[in-house]
């Protein structure tokens, strides 16, 4: 069994989510594998401590000004003792804070999938077929090196000549092709361990390309295709700049966006601000706390099972 | 293993949306680039002549804009060190403290999906001189607030503190991953042959997440040379040129000063260097996933 | 292919001015009372983009509820931050997208914007139009509308800073009228951050962060008070006299003593610390005063006073300094001209100006009118304020405005954010470099 695959075309694409399958049946965190009868190390669990101290600690504190008024803010206390849970009402009523948060749900999502639909099949086709031969392989990745500010005036004209100024289906299509060269190249490593035996077979029972796209792969990548899509999806929900210039009436700015404009206040409210930021995160981390498990399955055991 | 014509035609259809996005978002705008390099390009009005290597010339000889590009470079090596050291650390520290973790796991990923625009504004609260956390903390022992994020000596390091916090966690889930992936039974054997602590990492776990920690080097690098959000956030380049950071320049030139050709030509700049620092890391990783197909 | 579209545009653009110029002079020879009449139905349920920046929201409201109510239109506002609206209507407008029919930008943008082709030349109809332009404050509206002996739009936002100070910090440290110069500003912000500052309360906020409308307002201000000017009659740079070195050096004077730290200052920072009470003295916009009184988050109402700006040197009258300042444009591309020339010209009104001027809630809408300036209202309401605002009738200082005006603000910004960080050598060093740049690219 192979201890570590990192079994890629193009030099930049070798990259950890291919790490090696646990083998079939050996779920990696199974119960009564050998390795956890060991104690804990006291050094293992003062570094967690820590980590975890300095991962939570400056979120707390976002917390804590999220519920101060405008002078605690600036009064150097902690927390405050009159929580003033109005800041969040203030963020959320009457504003297009919400209205913007489902608007980068969407292009988060409807980006992550087009480009799972657009970059499966050209990992697939790239590993299976060696289509674009070692060309394509080393280029795929090329796009994400360029610094994407000049990009913006291109695109806009892009985006004008398809109609799609200022619109949502123009950020989501934009995302979605942003992520193609990420999600080619993460979803490479996958198809690659697919195990060679499963096409033979459907090859034999005369499936063509598509069918064993379709019914062979699809299934079996399902895991992938999950941690791959969680991965670009919070990088379209965490992406700033192209959505300041593409996205910028209400009806399709996205909460970077509109987070950056209570900057723009001459009396800006930090507790304001805060609140506004607790409302972004709050619904990506119940998301990403249930699909983490999953983005992990896929990392470490891939399509091994 | 020998395509069929039908499986060569569909391949060449499969990777066509891939082909696509590479003409789209690869070659469409670097020839924009090029061509805004060589003109007097401004925002409103692209190409209006060509002005050969006027652009390059005046960037070059622009002593700021050669310092934001060792300014970016130092910045770069500085988070991507810190990320993966971190990263590692943390990794092999939940993997022998909690194995799985699934809670550990989740509560330290946070970071990652946190939007660098929050991100910034949670840094800057943080580190407000007049009552943040940081100046909280300290004027309980006695000492005086500091303000990293005005202090030139100190300012580049307050963002890259910011960047660390948001993207080690991304090192840390992918090393965890490839150490979740180790074949278990070859750990075992080695520390039946008396490998255990420090030695056992060094000589059986680290080999063989090494490839790993190269890829995870790589994609860290190349979004810390790439960073804008939390400079825009957080510091606006300052104080003084402390934190301009080549990206945050190429949009000052080009959105605030209209000067697109300007822009495109720093942005070929910092394509170049980009290219060389992360060609170091592209090539190691290559190496050792040569080395460890070879011990395979 | 965009080249060449770009190299006819202007060629087609001129015809087509040409072509409307002598249409209008046909119609107002015809007579131009009627065509006016007919107006307010026309455009009953027409819509109108307007791009505006964040500190305009609250006067696009009103601007939006009052204009439907008048004309039946309606004003669809984009809000974008203060430093974006240049290049978001530039690239609006290059692009072909031509989503914004009406813009406010800063008044220092509109050279690159008519440059670009992003904004009409409004010359003939402004002059045809009848907008009593002589009751424009002089001193705004040329800087805000002229370039190149073209007119490209109508002041909207007077925008001059003046001198706010906290009245009970001033008597607590011995000072019973705020400074005339800027040494003594220096001095009282020193007394000031020395005696208190282990409460938190300071001399003076001062905006420092690297942004033109920010530190280079700070700068603006200085300057004007040493009696420099950015360029001369010519249009030639003047950035490195002895009156703007001395500006530059009681910069970095008054830094030292500033609500710390400066660099971080934006205008939240800093108005946040003067409605908490946490400093002396901040330079800032006239309608700061109204926020004063009427914020929520206010614990200066009453405590508060204004002054017109200090002088410094050989300079001893007030003098206003023309930091900020937004200009309403129609855009090059726009469909709704007619629509858009309405509204602006109706929003630049003194009228609309008087009565934004004194609105709750508060719109942050500084005169740009003599006769809103002098109105009855907003003397009743803000008589101090009025009184400091008198010193834009005066001679003001403007920032250049033709094509590379960006580029300069910028220079400068970054320059002085070079000098304060002490990376970048002295006073006079400094005003050097950014003189022989500007003679680069303003030249």
């Amino acid at each position: 069994m192979k201890t570590l695959e990192l079994d890629r075309g193009a030099p930049p694409a070798t990259v950890a989510v291919t790490g090696g399958a646990g083998g079939p049946g050996t779920s990696p965190d199974a119960p009564g594998a050998p390795r956890r009868r060991r104690g804990r190390p006291a050094w293992a669990v003062t570094v967690v401590v820590l980590a975890l101290a300095a991962t939570l600690v400056p979120l707390a504190y976002l917390l804590s000004v999220s519920l101060m008024g405008r002078d605690e803010t600036v009064s150097g206390i902690l927390f405050t003792t009159s929580p003033r849970f109005s800041n969040w009402a203030d963020v959320v009523v009457g504003t297009d804070l919400p209205r913007s948060i489902a608007n980068s749900v969407v292009a988060a999502l409807g980006g992550a999938a087009l480009s799972l639909a657009f970059g499966l099949p050209g990992a697939w086709a790239i590993v299976r077929y060696r289509s674009g031969g070692r060309g394509l392989a080393g280029l795929v990745t090329s796009p994400w090196l360029l610094p994407p500010i000049v990009a913006v005036v291109p695109l806009f004209t892009l985006l004008r000549i398809l109609g799609l100024n200022d619109t949502l289906l123009g950020l989501t299509l934009v995302y979605a092709l942003l992520n193609v060269p990420i999600a080619v190249w993460l979803l490479e490593g996958f198809v690659r361990k697919l195990p060679p035996d499963v096409f033979e077979a459907a090859a034999l029972d005369g499936a063509g390309p598509w069918r064993t796209l379709g019914l062979v792969v699809v299934p079996l990548m399902v895991p992938a295709l999950v941690a791959v899509g969680t991965i670009t999806a919070i990088l379209n929900y965490n992406e700033f700049l192209l959505a300041t210039f593409i996205t910028q009436s209400p009806e399709s700015q996205t909460a970077p966006v509109a987070l950056s404009l209570f900057y723009g206040d001459r009396t800006p409210h930090f507790g304001k601000i805060a609140a506004a930021s607790v409302m972004v995160i709050v619904p990506v981390f119940a998301v990403a706390t249930f699909l983490q498990r999953w983005m992990v399955d896929g990392l470490t055991s891939g399509v091994g099972k | 293993m020998a395509s069929s014509l039908a499986e060569r035609r569909a391949g060449r259809l499969f990777v066509s949306p891939t082909v696509l996005t590479l003409l789209v978002l690869g070659a469409f705008p670097l020839l924009f680039i090029l061509a805004a390099a060589f003109t007097d390009s401004s925002l409103g009005k692209p190409f209006k002549e060509f002005t050969g290597a006027d652009n390059l010339a005046t960037v070059l000889g622009n002593a700021d804009v050669v310092a934001s590009l060792s300014r970016t470079v130092g910045y770069a090596v500085g988070t991507t060190a810190a990320s993966v050291v971190l990263g590692v650390v943390v990794a092999t520290a939940v993997h022998q403290a909690v194995r799985s973790g699934a809670v550990v796991r989740t509560l330290l990923l946070l970071p990652l999906i946190v939007p660098p625009v929050v991100v910034g504004t949670l840094f800057k609260l943080i580190f407000n001189p007049a009552g943040g956390l940081l100046a909280t903390v300290l004027g309980f022992v006695g000492i005086p607030a500091p303000a990293p994020l005005s202090d030139p000596g100190l300012a580049l390091g307050a963002v890259m503190v910011a960047d660390i916090w948001e993207w080690t966690p991304l090192v840390f889930i992918l090393v965890f991953a490839a150490l979740l992936g180790q074949d278990p039974s070859i750990t075992e054997a080695a520390r039946m042959d008396g490998a255990h602590g420090w030695k056992l990492f060094a000589a059986v776990t680290l080999p063989a997440i090494a490839g790993t920690i190269a890829a995870a080097a790589f994609i860290r690098l190349v979004l810390a040379l790439k960073v804008f959000d939390l400079v825009y956030i957080m510091t606006a380049g300052g104080p003084g040129q402390s934190t301009t950071t080549t990206s945050y320049l190429i949009h000052q030139v080009a959105l605030k000063e209209f000067d697109i050709g300007r822009a495109s030509a720093i942005t070929l700049l910092l394509a170049v260097v980009v290219t060389l620092v992360t060609l170091p890391a592209a090539g190691l990783a290559a190496r050792l996933r040569r080395k460890e197909e070879a011990t395979a | 292919m965009s080249s060449s579209r770009s190299g006819q545009t202007p060629r087609r653009s001129v015809l087509a001015g040409a072509v409307l110029a002598s249409a209008a002079l046909v119609l107002s020879a015809c007579g131009s009372s009627q065509a006016s009449e007919s107006t307010p139905e026309s455009f009953e349920g027409q819509e109108l983009s307007v791009l505006l920046i964040t500190s305009h929201e609250g006067a696009s409201k009103w601007l939006a509820d009052e204009f439907q109510k008048k004309t039946g239109a309606i004003i669809k506002p984009t809000i974008v931050p203060y430093d974006e609206i240049g290049s978001t209507l530039a690239l609006d407008q290059q692009s072909g997208a031509n989503k914004f029919d009406v813009a406010a930008p800063w008044y220092v943008s509109i050279g690159d914007l008519a440059a670009d082709d992003s904004i009409k030349d409004l010359t003939d109809w402004i002059e045809e139009s009848d907008q009593d332009t002589a009751d424009f404050i002089p001193a705004i509206y040329d800087p805000y509308t002229l370039v190149d002996g073209k007119r490209y739009g109508v002041p909207f936002d007077g925008d001059t800073h003046v001198l706010f100070y906290n009245k009970e910090i001033l008597e607590r440290n011995g000072f019973d009228a705020p400074p005339a110069t800027w040494d003594e500003y220096v001095e009282q912000s020193k007394t000031i951050t020395e005696n208190e500052s282990s409460d938190g309360v300071y001399g003076a906020a001062v905006f420092g962060q690297k942004s033109p409308l920010i530190l280079g307002a700070s700068y603006a201000n200085r300057l004007a008070g040493f009696g420099g000017e950015f360029v001369d009659a010519e249009g030639k740079p003047t950035i490195n006299t002895p009156e703007a070195v001395a500006a530059a050096e009681n910069l970095v004077e008054s830094v030292k003593y500033a609500f710390p730290t400066a660099a971080e200052t934006d205008f939240g920072v800093g108005n946040g610390a003067w409605f908490d009470a946490k400093v002396g003295f901040i330079e800032n916009w006239t309608d700061l005063g109204v926020g004063s009184e009427i914020n929520d988050d206010s614990k200066v109402a009453g405590k508060w006073g204004v002054a017109t700006l200090p002088v410094g040197g050989a300079q001893t009258e007030a003098r206003a300094s023309l930091v900020a300042g937004f200009t309403w444009v129609v855009a090059e591309n726009t469909e709704k001209e007619e629509l858009a020339k309405e509204f602006i010209k109706w929003a630049a009104s003194s009228e609309v100006n008087e009565a934004l001027l004194t609105a709750e809630p508060a719109t942050g809408i500084d005169p740009n009118r003599q006769s809103s300036l002098e109105s009855a209202s907003y003397g009743s309401s803000y008589p101090a304020l009025q009184e400091a605002n008198r010193a834009t009738l005066a001679g003001t200082l403007a920032w250049p405005t033709g094509r590379n005006a960006n580029q300069a603000a910028q220079i400068l910004t970054d320059e002085l954010a070079k000098l304060l960080a002490g990376q970048g050598g002295s006073a006079q060093e400094t005003m050097d470099r950014i003189q022989s740049e500007w003679e680069r690219i303003l030249g």
